[in-house]
């Protein structure tokens, strides 16, 4: 019984736990792909932020660039000045009508100075090509059409050189395109001025390193306290808005960030919240399972309770019984001498009910022992009408009290080999219950028959007989169900459970058969004829 | 030590200048903080064929009538990589700390440090809490790679929160190694040297130790026209950082913006030293700051055609046009040189302006120089070697003629150098040196205290 | 016939006894396993009844004892526990027969006639009786029956010696004392009354009319006397 139950609690503790776990980790294993997500969506969003700093930065250095280009001039010499003095432009450059080059003055190339030359050696391609004149505004470009050109609608032209970026802002007015060529290592700095510090990373990121690439992949600048390991891949990448298009922003998170954000943490509390779970489930089971302990141990203390008591009781019951058998015989003997009717009559009640007692006791201790499985038997060679006779003898004195005949027809009279006990016990039960219930049918009819191996023994009444429901009820122990071995003792509480019981451990059964007038009970039993034990 | 001593040679040449130049009728006003004094290699050109003649041009700080100054505005740029660690990044932490007590509570300060990332330790504030800057600084550690292209960016944005004609904008960047994040190369860093200048912000660099980029180091300091410092010993710092506060305090004028107009018949051909404009016949210079007692100058070569002999020459009008910060106003110099033709070359040789000629070989000697180093720098050891000689022998013959005893200096120095080209380790210092000899001389300065 | 009784409980003890005396057995008694032990050892019984829980020495060990030394002496094992008798019975102690508690006299007696009858037919110690017959009656003593005809009559142990006795002196009148010394014992004190009601019983179950009893006769004043013949 307790291994059994100790199964059953850790059938019930493991597999919540076991479905907890999976559960769990599946929804861990969600939320981590989630948080991966939600950890790559915020850096994109960081990133995102950190790009709308630079576009912002940009567009403050247009606005620088333009002012610088403002009032547009067609004057050369105001013209040099500006180059000369501008911190934002390494070059100012005007295209008259026809795309031709106004400022810096080509057509008189021998006033141009050094650096107006090594401009025009970086840009003369542009300008030949008409790469930024060509590009006429359409619609699409511009939402405002053909009236684009106020200042405000300056464009950016980028093109690659020297390993680099290179960009020129332009902007047509009337016929003349007016453009300026950007100093990128103060845009640069511009750019890095705007951009955070070491440790101004948002708190989520703390740990990690943002850079600025170019576009041969060369950092530019970085930000951020946790310097990435040499040749580490960045986590999340972006690339820069235009006109920086060809730069990336990278975020590298640190091992640590990477892992709290990816929910190392989250790992931990589950695990820490799972153990709880099953500590606390391992608890309940181990209390229910002392309770039960408990509650059986006490089950069983009380069986054995009983059990002690009723053998207890049998030594007192077997001097009852042996010494009223003797005054019985004693007074019997003298029958024949004096007139005894009365001491016969008491000592045939005393005899009788100790031989009922001795059954009750007898079926309890069946029970209990049923109920642990250890009902045995123990055949022994014997003449089964021999055995009806004696029980049919016993009750011989109370059913001539109640004027119940008894009419038995022998049908068994060779030596097998069977438990004298368990039919006694059997019949026992079959004829208490006659005259108990069915007395009032006058006549107790047992009918024996032998065939081979088996034995059928008959035992019908004539008395008000069983409902069907009755009938079908009738062998389950104590049929309101109170499993208290006291209880329903004395009625048909387990008489007959007990004898179908132990009818069927011999090998065959105890039924209750349709009859016209009263209850007529089958009992079979499994005989082997003797000598084959 | 480096610094020390040359900086008592500047003393010494100033001397002769000053005597050299009370020849000269000085252009200039009360309101003045400067004063433009326009000279010729010699007054007398050879008359005829068209011959090179050298316009010197030079400007001089004046020491204001009140002990007053302009205020400051001052980004402290320090090197925290891990090569900084220990006596280096401490005696750096010292000297911006000790330099502080030169600054008064209205001069603006910041202090940017940088590694591989950056940090705006105290970002532009007037130092009225001298503590707290300091305290800020003293918790410099250092760690980590090189990006000094970001920590001169950030600094440059803490000067141009309160950039101001009226303040004194300077840049101080100390670095000991090689620049490995963000751009590195002495162009780009020039590039943005130029445009600070542009903005009134010079960039004065210094090189501690014998590892970084000089060629960086100078071409950030030359483009902005801030100062440069080799200082190899660390515990030399505190002097450097003292020097540069006092220039910078010192200046009375900047934004000095200079133009020569060229006279017809007179052909401008270059610029000795620094990066100018030539444009057509106009040369189109800038110089960022001027101290006081101080004097700076800008060579021009040009070519004259004289004429017949008794001729007197046009050769160029110049108009200075810089920031008085005595007197928060602009101001505009001006001033004209002339030559006469003559037909005797002795003459021309008799009335020759000895410090102009010193000062013309002096700049010539540090192109060549210049062309010896690169030489070196391609592997050319053999080539170096005999230019440096060469170089040497130059200044030596000049300075016999010239009688100056600053070129046999620097003709030693060359001769030095020449023989230090073959080994690697001491080649290294060696550059370093001349790379602060050449820049100094390209600076055209001359300390002066007044007379 | 001796047999050895050994209970703890005095009443179930004299019990006992007193059916087995009746049924004409001479009885030896003990109350705990150690007397058990010695009355064995002392008289040989013919066989033993034991109770399983007693005092001292209980029956399991007893029994053991007894089987080292003599394999064939019938034990019958008294208990009120059937689990008891499955271990006497699982572990093969030995015993042969077993009576569980409460029982009826009726029991006692079909449990100890069929283990003396087994003790005949073993044709152990004392040689098998011989069969006879007695009227219409034929006596089979090592079977403790009669039979006549189809009929079989369960006998006593104390039945079948008066019969033999009877049959032996065929014939002649048997006095009460010769009787009651032959099948009584001499322990028993002579009691007419005893011996009377016993013959009567007897009568009950062997003659065809016990009114008018053809085998034994009663000789008033003497005793009883068996005819013989047929």
């Amino acid at each position: 019984m307790k291994p059994k139950l100790i199964a059953v609690l850790a059938l019930i503790v493991l597999v919540p736990l076991a479905v907890v776990a999976w559960l769990g980790a599946k929804a861990m294993g969600d939320e981590q792909a989630m948080r991966k997500l939600g950890f790559h969506e915020l850096m994109l969003g960081q990133l995102s932020a950190v790009d709308a700093v630079l576009a912002r930065s940009v567009e403050a250095y247009r606005e620088r660039l333009l002012n610088e280009m403002q009032p547009f001039t067609l004057d050369v010499d105001e013209l040099r000045r500006r180059t000369r003095n501008s911190p934002y432009a390494v070059q100012f450059y005007v295209l008259g009508p026809e795309d031709r080059l106004i400022y810096p003055p080509v057509a008189l190339a021998d006033q141009l100075t050094l650096d107006e030359r090594q401009a025009l050696e970086r840009t003369q391609q542009i300008w030949d090509e008409g790469e930024i004149s060509n590009r006429r505004v359409d619609a699409l470009d511009s939402p405002r059409g053909s009236e684009y050109a106020s200042a405000g609608d300056a464009r950016w032209h980028v093109w690659y050189r020297d390993r680099g970026l290179q960009m020129i802002l332009w902007v047509r007015e009337g016929d003349y395109l007016y453009a300026a060529e950007v100093n990128r290592t103060r845009l640069l700095a511009d750019l890095i001025t705007a951009l955070p510090e070491t440790d101004a990373l948002a708190p989520e990121l703390a740990e990690g390193q943002v850079r600025l690439i170019d576009s041969i992949g060369r950092p530019l600048y970085e930000w951020g306290a946790a310097e990435p390991e040499e040749g580490a891949e960045p986590d999340v990448e972006t690339a820069v808005g235009e006109p920086l298009g060809a730069w990336r922003l990278e975020y590298y998170a640190s091992s640590s960030v990477a892992g709290a954000a990816l929910g190392s943490g989250l790992w931990w509390n589950f695990s820490a919240t799972w153990v709880l779970l099953a500590m606390g489930v391992f608890a309940l089971a181990l209390y229910f399972y002392r309770e039960q302990a408990a509650e059986m141990r006490e089950a069983s203390q009380r069986v054995s309770f009983v059990n002690q008591v009723s053998h207890e009781l049998k030594t007192p019951l077997t001097n009852i019984r042996m010494y009223a058998e003797l005054l019985e015989d004693n007074i019997r003997a003298r029958d024949a001498v004096e007139d005894n009717q009365p001491l016969t009559r008491y000592v045939d009640v005393i005899v009788f009910e100790s031989q009922r007692l001795s059954r009750l006791i007898g079926n309890v201790l069946s029970f209990s022992r049923g109920r642990r499985d250890a009902l045995d038997l123990h055949p022994k060679p014997g003449v089964v009408d021999d055995v009806i006779r004696r029980v049919l003898d016993q009750f011989e004195p109370a059913f001539e009290s109640k004027k119940v005949r008894i009419d038995f027809s022998p049908g068994a009279p060779d030596e097998t080999s069977f438990d004298p006990d368990v039919l006694e016990q059997i019949l026992g039960n079959l004829a208490s219950n006659v005259e108990k219930y069915a007395a009032s049918g006058g006549v107790l009819e047992v009918a024996s028959r032998q065939e081979a191996d088996r034995v059928q023994i008959t035992v019908q009444d004539r008395g008000p007989g069983l409902s069907a429901a009755e009938g079908r009820r009738v062998f389950e122990p104590f049929y309101r169900v109170h499993n208290r071995l006291t209880e329903g003792v004395s009625g048909t509480g387990i008489g007959l459970a007990i004898s179908r019981e132990l009818a069927r451990l011999h090998g065959g059964d105890l039924v209750l058969l349709p009859c016209e007038v009263g209850a007529r009970f089958q009992l079979t039993m499994s005989c082997p004829p003797d000598g084959k034990e | 030590m480096m610094f020390s001593r040359r900086s008592h040679f500047y003393r010494l040449l100033a001397g002769f200048s000053v005597l050299a130049c009370s020849l000269v009728s000085p252009a200039g006003a009360a309101d003045d903080s400067a004063l433009l004094e326009v000279e010729m290699s010699s007054p007398l050109v050879l008359a005829g064929a068209p011959r090179t003649a050298y316009l010197r041009i030079g400007l001089r700080g004046l020491r204001h009538a009140t002990e007053d100054r302009a205020p400051l505005n001052v980004a402290i740029v320090l090197d925290r990589s891990g090569s900084m660690q220990g006596e280096k990044i401490d005696e750096a932490k010292r000297a911006a700390i000790a330099a502080l007590d030169r600054l008064r509570p209205d001069d603006i300060v910041s202090v940017v440090s940088y590694q591989s990332t950056v940090d705006v330790v105290v970002p532009a504030t007037k130092l009225r809490d001298r503590r707290t800057v300091q305290d800020a600084i003293q918790r410099i550690q250092a760690s980590g790679k090189t990006a000094l292209f970001g920590g001169v960016s950030k600094g440059a944005g803490e000067l141009e929160k309160f950039l101001d004609e009226n303040r004194v904008n300077t840049l101080l960047l100390l670095s000991d190694g090689l620049a490995n994040v963000g751009p590195s190369s002495p162009g780009e860093l020039r590039q943005l040297g130029v445009s600070l200048a542009r903005q009134g912000i010079s960039v004065t660099t210094i090189g501690l130790g014998l590892n970084y980029n000089e060629d960086l180091m100078t071409g950030l300091a030359m483009a902005s026209d801030g100062n440069h410092f080799f200082v190899e010993d660390a515990r030399d710092l505190e002097s450097v950082f003292a020097a540069e506060f006092g220039d910078a305090v010192s200046v009375v004028a900047q934004g000095v913006r200079i133009r020569v107009r060229c006279a017809d018949n007179v052909r401008p051909i270059r610029v000795l030293g620094r990066d100018a404009q030539i444009s057509g016949q106009d040369v189109y210079a800038s110089m960022n700051q001027l101290f006081h007692d101080q004097t700076r100058f800008l060579m021009l070569e040009v070519e004259i055609s004289p004429g017949a002999p008794g001729r007197v020459q046009q050769v160029a009008d110049v108009e200075v046009g810089y920031r008085n910060l005595m007197t928060a106003q602009n101001r505009t110099l001006q001033s004209s040189a002339t030559v006469t033709a003559a037909a005797n070359k002795a003459a021309v040789e008799r009335r020759k302006n000895r410090d102009v000629a010193v000062e013309v070989v002096r700049q010539i000697g540090a192109e060549q120089a210049q062309a010896a180093t690169i030489l070196r720098d391609k592997g050319k050891v053999d080539e170096a070697r005999i230019a440096f000689e060469k170089n040497s022998a130059y200044l030596e013959s000049n300075a016999a003629v010239l009688k100056d005893e600053t070129l046999r200096e620097e003709a030693v120095s060359n001769s030095r150098a020449s023989q230090k080209v073959d080994n690697d380790a001491e080649w290294q210092r060696e550059r370093k040196v001349q790379q602060e000899a050449q820049y100094k001389t390209r600076q055209q300065r001359i300390d002066a205290s007044p007379k | 016939m001796r047999v050895l009784v050994a209970e703890d409980d005095a009443n179930i003890r004299a019990g006992l006894e007193e059916v087995l005396e009746r049924e004409g057995y001479e009885t030896l008694t003990a109350a705990d396993g150690a007397e058990a032990l010695e009355l064995y050892r002392r008289e040989s019984p013919d066989f033993i009844c034991l109770d399983i829980m007693m005092p001292g020495i209980d029956g399991y060990q007893i029994c053991r004892e007894i089987r080292r030394e003599d394999l064939t002496t019938p034990i019958i094992f008294i208990s009120a526990k059937s689990e008891e008798v499955d271990r006497v019975v699982g572990l093969e102690l030995g015993a042969d027969d077993f009576i569980l508690k409460p029982f009826g006299v009726n029991e006692v007696l079909a449990r100890i006639r069929a283990v003396t009858r087994r003790c005949y037919n073993q044709g152990r110690r004392e040689q098998r009786p011989e069969d006879f017959h007695m009227a219409d009656l034929d006596i089979v003593p090592a079977e403790l029956r009669a039979k006549r005809g189809e009929q079989t009559i369960d006998l006593s142990l104390r039945d079948t010696k008066i019969l033999t006795l009877l049959y032996r002196m065929s014939g002649r009148v048997v006095d009460r004392n010769s009787i009651f010394r032959e099948c009584w014992g001499l322990a028993h004190y002579a009691n007419s009354r005893t011996l009377d009601q016993h013959i009567s019983q007897l009568r009950k179950r062997i003659e065809l009319d016990p009114k008018n009893p053809q085998i034994i006769r009663t000789v008033h004043g003497a005793g009883y006397r068996y005819d013989g013949g047929g």
